[in-house]
């Protein structure tokens, strides 16, 4: 891969009107051969429990400690993708409850359904207010995105694999269905995730130019350009116009319009070593309708489903090419929403949903306890994946791109007590949370892939290590600590 | 032209013809933006006539508003026929329960580069067929750079997307993207660059209202006739206002109240009232995404709009007759579902008396009995949460967060309706529980997919009672219970309230916004049959409908 810096599309002819035309692109800014490779950092969520109700143990967990752990059926995949030694797995955390009003730092109210994410992914209790599921602290893929995004294309990818929420007139998901917010002076304001895989690609590769279509690239990327700088002059032009808190909003707008223009405007990396433009992943898959719980028909019938095998594939692809560009350091994926109905029948070939698996949809005991876990490994897949191509290619510094990152997945829970039912093994709890670490930014892993149990941590630890070892000096929220053993 | 106008209202059509813009109003940059005069309580002022101050009183705060993804589609499908899934690339709007809720509206990375791409989509679809390019332009080119075509096709189409005249200094300087024209050897690869342009502008994307001060009242702005006909048109039709509203609009003719009952009054002809007056029904009683498959959500959702069509469309009965229907519109499929007996034509949907089934109008529908169910069975805590918060406007607190709401089964060998009235109505729980439990106990012989039963799904030994109680006053079934609530008094006044929230996109008001809403109960009255059509009349001939007051900034 080659890094340079960043360019102003530059050599515009002024037409007739005033209008801007690019000229055909530039040669690429001289190589500078000292620069260290970027710091990446990514963030993985899965909206499922690692256990299964009346087991006091899951199939995540491994047996052994340290490195060489054995791999229990929810990590297969991390035997399979040949990266077993280059994951860590940290183990045995929890994160604290309390009832409204009495929520402890770093915890969640009583009730399960979905307050654990907010703690997880920003560090800060969860509201006391009923269905306040939203974070209420800035995230750590915003977090880590303010030091390491500098100059580059995207600031932070924020996507989303689960294509509908897929129960109910719920059909956004609301909190469940985000794991990104920032901090917009003082207020948290949730970022909406790209869904759209199409959408990702275009606005991935904004402005590339194949060889192979270079007139007709450059003659869509002169439109873009002319439509967005008469849409931005206008805009500008009715700010002032504006009350106050309307000029707040149309501000934010005229931000993001910015922000694309910029985009527009900034010469992209060559396609040379391994940083190439990816095949267009052409029309969406269509979304999947709702599937009336227990309705197995309906599930082995493909409802509730948008080929979200595909969309987590395409993803991915987009995430580790934007690493492999520098075209973003930080990436947030939501494989699944939190309390997530996707049907798993395409998946793992069992008729149900995800979240009905964990509540005997197939049947319970063992058959339970593997059907769990086969989710598990289905989010462990795609994360996996995500590491073996960061491995596999190569970082300007001639080791592998994942050997300058910091990538960690999350899960929504764990297992065992749940304060809400009074169930002592329940799916609903989030003790026992385990979380995976790759990369070695930093020094991350000196070991390598080792399992950590982390007794009593809290899982954002495990954000807080991925966010030190990327260079981050900062922790997430009220949560404090890393897992030391983890970073050189 | 007031005729000619009216049908072209009524049809609701895009005829690529209209008014010239061009060098008319100053379109909505008329306002002076904020409001910095100081106030002089004694008067106040617009247009040279007395504003009363209880208007003034009943002006809520508005501002800048987002189409939702559903309205930008229709929108681009008024503006050039094409049919384009717009929640598919936009972030996806909230329902509380209400999707078009300004409040809630965040602005990211995701939304702009979704609209660009969208534009791009709609404006490369529209310059590939023959027949829409020639309806969005409006003109034949008679050569590459033809200038006179494509300021034109600005000037009029800009109209359209804007809902306002362009300015000549705005027709200039967009008939500059001609030079793409010369750069492609290609008009219409100008004219792409025009919709691109257009349709991520953001006059399109939000509904931006400005209007002109009223003197002596900070903060409280008139509408422009633009402005009240893009109010009128996605409050109306949840779509973008038509040529013909854009000429009275031009003409000066949507300024008075006499004026804009007129023109509402056609506007109801329309096919896009229809739908959006159910759309207004399906959100609102939480049935717009239902959970069941594809097939059986679609014929509820149908069954439900053929009965708002019916009673307030085609009939013009009163809004209460949605609740005392006697006969519903089903397939073969759903009325076996229901238990009823099948349409005389099996092959086609058709009105089906209920007879002694215990069903009347929409409390009994599918959509309604579906709306807040638990995963696999009815709630009667979420049946009644939904009666009292959505109906009645009542104010159901949430629970306590450390209370189990979910998954919550009796124990083995006790029936569901014991457990909930006995394990609900006692201690801390009561209070609320005993507010909405009645309620949705005396609707349990319906499941979560609108089927009647006798027993318990998960316990045939359990017989179910359907009693219910409402207020003290015992029902069984949807039949009594919509007659209970019919004589509640508290409908009309929950209507008035929800079309407001509905039409001004808030779901939180404020006192001014309450005071608009009573204005109107007190109008129209708490007991007595309510037309909706001229209930959504009052609303937009109400003096503070074409009015604004800024919002403080945060």
């Amino acid at each position: 891969m080659v890094l340079h810096k960043r360019m102003q599309r530059r050599s515009f002819l002024r037409g007739a009107a005033g209008f801007t035309l690019a000229l055909p692109l530039l040669e690429s800014a001289q190589v500078e051969a000292a620069m260290s490779p970027p710091k990446r950092y990514f963030i993985g969520f899965a909206g499922s429990s690692i256990g299964f109700p009346g087991f006091n143990y899951d199939q995540l967990v491994p047996d052994a400690t340290g490195p060489g752990y054995d791999v229990k059926r929810a990590l297969q995949p991390l035997l399979d993708l040949g990266i077993r030694d280059s994951v860590s797995v940290v183990t045995g955390m929890e994160i604290p409850w309390g009832d409204a009003g009495n929520v402890p730092p770093g915890g969640r109210v009583r009730k399960w359904h979905a307050t654990s994410v907010a703690p997880i992914i920003s560090g800060v209790r969860g509201s006391s207010v009923a269905g306040d599921e939203a974070a209420q602290g800035p995230t750590s893929d915003q977090v880590a995105a303010d030091v390491l995004a500098q100059d580059t294309v995207h600031r932070a990818l924020t996507y989303r694999v689960q294509a509908a929420y897929y129960r109910g007139s719920n059909g956004d998901g609301g909190a469940r269905g985000r794991i990104s917010y920032r901090d917009e002076g003082g207020t948290i304001v949730p970022v909406d995730p790209i869904v759209s895989p199409r959408l990702a690609y275009e606005s991935l590769f904004i402005g590339f130019v194949p060889p192979d279509a270079v007139a007709e690239s450059l003659a869509v990327l002169r439109r873009r350009r002319s439509a967005v700088d008469l849409v931005l002059e206008d805009a500008q032009t009715l700010l002032p116009k504006l009350g106050a808190a309307d000029r707040q909003r149309l501000e934010r707008h005229f931000d993001e319009l910015r922000g694309l223009e910029k985009r527009l405007d900034q010469e992209q990396p060559p396609l040379e070593g391994a940083c190439e433009l990816l095949v267009h992943p052409g029309d969406d898959p269509a979304i999947g309708g709702v599937v009336e719980n227990g309705d197995t028909n309906g599930y082995a019938g493909g409802g509730a489903y948008s080929n979200e095998q595909r969309r987590a594939e395409l993803l991915t692809d987009l995430v580790a090419m934007a690493f492999t560009c520098d075209l973003s350091r930080v990436a947030s994926m939501m494989y699944t929403m939190g309390q997530c109905f996707l049907n798993a029948n395409p998946l793992i070939g069992l008729p149900s949903d995800m979240h009905e698996l964990g509540h005997f949809g197939v049947g319970g005991g063992q058959v339970g306890l593997d059907a769990m876990s086969d989710c598990v490994a289905w989010h462990v897949s795609h994360f996996g994946r995500l590491v073996q191509k960061l491995n596999d290619t190569t970082d300007l510094d001639g080791s592998s791109v994942l050997s300058n990152s910091a990538l960690s997945l999350l899960f929504e829970g764990g297992w065992g007590y749940d304060p809400e039912s009074e169930d002592a093994l329940s799916v609903h709890s989030s003790e026992n949370m385990s979380a995976l670490i790759a990369g070695n930014a930093g020094g991350l892993n000196p070991n390598g892939g080792v399992h950590v149990p982390n007794i009593g941590g809290h899982p954002t630890q495990v954000l807080n290590t991925a966010l030190k070892a990327v260079g981050v000096d900062q922790e997430m929220g009220e949560v404090s600590g890393v897992v030391g053993s983890l970073l050189g | 032209m007031l005729t000619s106008m009216a049908l072209a209202l009524a049809t609701g059509c895009y005829t690529g013809l209209g008014a010239s813009g061009d060098g008319g109003t100053e379109g909505a940059g008329s306002g002076t933006g904020s409001g910095a005069e100081t106030a002089d309580a004694d008067s106040a002022s617009d247009d040279g006539q007395e504003i009363d101050q209880a208007v003034l009183d009943r002006v809520g705060a508005s501002g800048l508003r987002r189409l939702t993804a559903v309205e930008y589609a229709a929108t681009v499908y008024d503006l050039v026929g094409v049919d384009v899934d717009a929640a598919l690339l936009l972030p996806e709007d909230w329902r509380q329960p209400f999707d078009n809720d300004y409040t809630t509206q965040v602005v990211s990375q995701a939304l702009i580069e979704g609209a660009e791409l969208l534009a791009a989509d709609v404006a490369a679809l529209v310059v590939a067929d023959i027949g829409l390019r020639e309806a969005v332009v409006g003109c034949t080119p008679k050569s590459t750079a033809d200038a006179e075509c494509f300021r034109s096709f600005i000037t009029t189409f800009g109209r359209l997307a804007l809902r306002r005249p362009l300015t000549a200094g705005e027709v200039d300087r967009y008939a500059g993207l001609l030079v793409e024209a010369d750069e492609s050897d290609d008009f219409y690869a100008a004219v792409d660059v025009g919709l691109r342009m257009f349709l991520q502008h953001p006059e399109f994307l939000y509904r931006v209202e400005l209007g002109v001060a009223v003197a002596d009242v900070p903060g409280v702005f008139r509408l422009s006739d633009h402005e009240i006909a893009t109010r009128l048109a996605y409050f109306l039709w949840g779509s973008t206002p038509s040529d013909a509203l854009l000429d009275l609009a031009d003409a000066g003719e949507l300024h008075t109240t006499d004026q804009i009952i007129s023109v509402a009054s056609l506007m109801f002809d329309d096919p896009r009232a229809r739908a959006r007056v159910g759309r207004f029904h399906a959100l609102w009683l939480g049935y717009e995404q239902l959970p069941h498959g594809p097939t059986l959500a679609a014929a509820m959702q149908a069954e439900t709009q053929a009965l708002i069509d019916r009673v307030l469309f085609d009939d013009g009965s009163p809004w209460q007759d949605l609740l005392r229907a006697e006969e519903t519109f089903v397939g073969a499929t759903l009325a076996e579902h229901y238990g009823l007996p099948a349409p005389a034509d099996t092959e086609l949907s058709d009105w089906v008396p209920y007879g002694e089934s215990g069903r009347q109008g929409l409390l009994s529908h599918g959509t309604f009995l579906s709306a807040m169910a638990k995963v696999d069975d009815s709630s009667p805590t979420k049946r009644g949460i939904l009666v009292r918060s959505r109906l009645m406007c009542q104010d159901i607190p949430p629970p306590p967060p450390e209370v189990n709401v979910d998954d919550v089964e009796p124990p083995e060998g006790t029936c569901k309706e014991d457990f909930y009235r006995e394990v609900h109505a006692q201690g801390n729980c009561a209070g609320c529980h005993n507010l909405v439990d009645p309620i949705g106990l005396g609707l349990e012989h319906y499941d979560h997919r609108g089927v009647f039963r006798t027993v318990e799904n998960d316990d045939p030994t359990c017989v179910i009672s359907g009693d219910g109680m409402l207020d003290g006053v015992p029902f069984n079934g949807p039949a009594e219970l919509s007659d209970l609530l019919l004589d509640s008094g508290t409908l009309n006044g929950c209507v008035t309230k929800q079309i407001y929230r509905f039409a001004m996109g808030r779901s939180e008001l404020g006192p001014l916004d309450r005071a608009f809403v009573s204005s109107i109960v007190d109008e129209v009255g708490s007991d007595v049959e309510l037309d909706l059509m001229e209930l959504l009349l009052r609303f937009v001939s109400d003096e503070a409908f074409v009015l604004r007051r800024e919002e403080e900034a945060e």
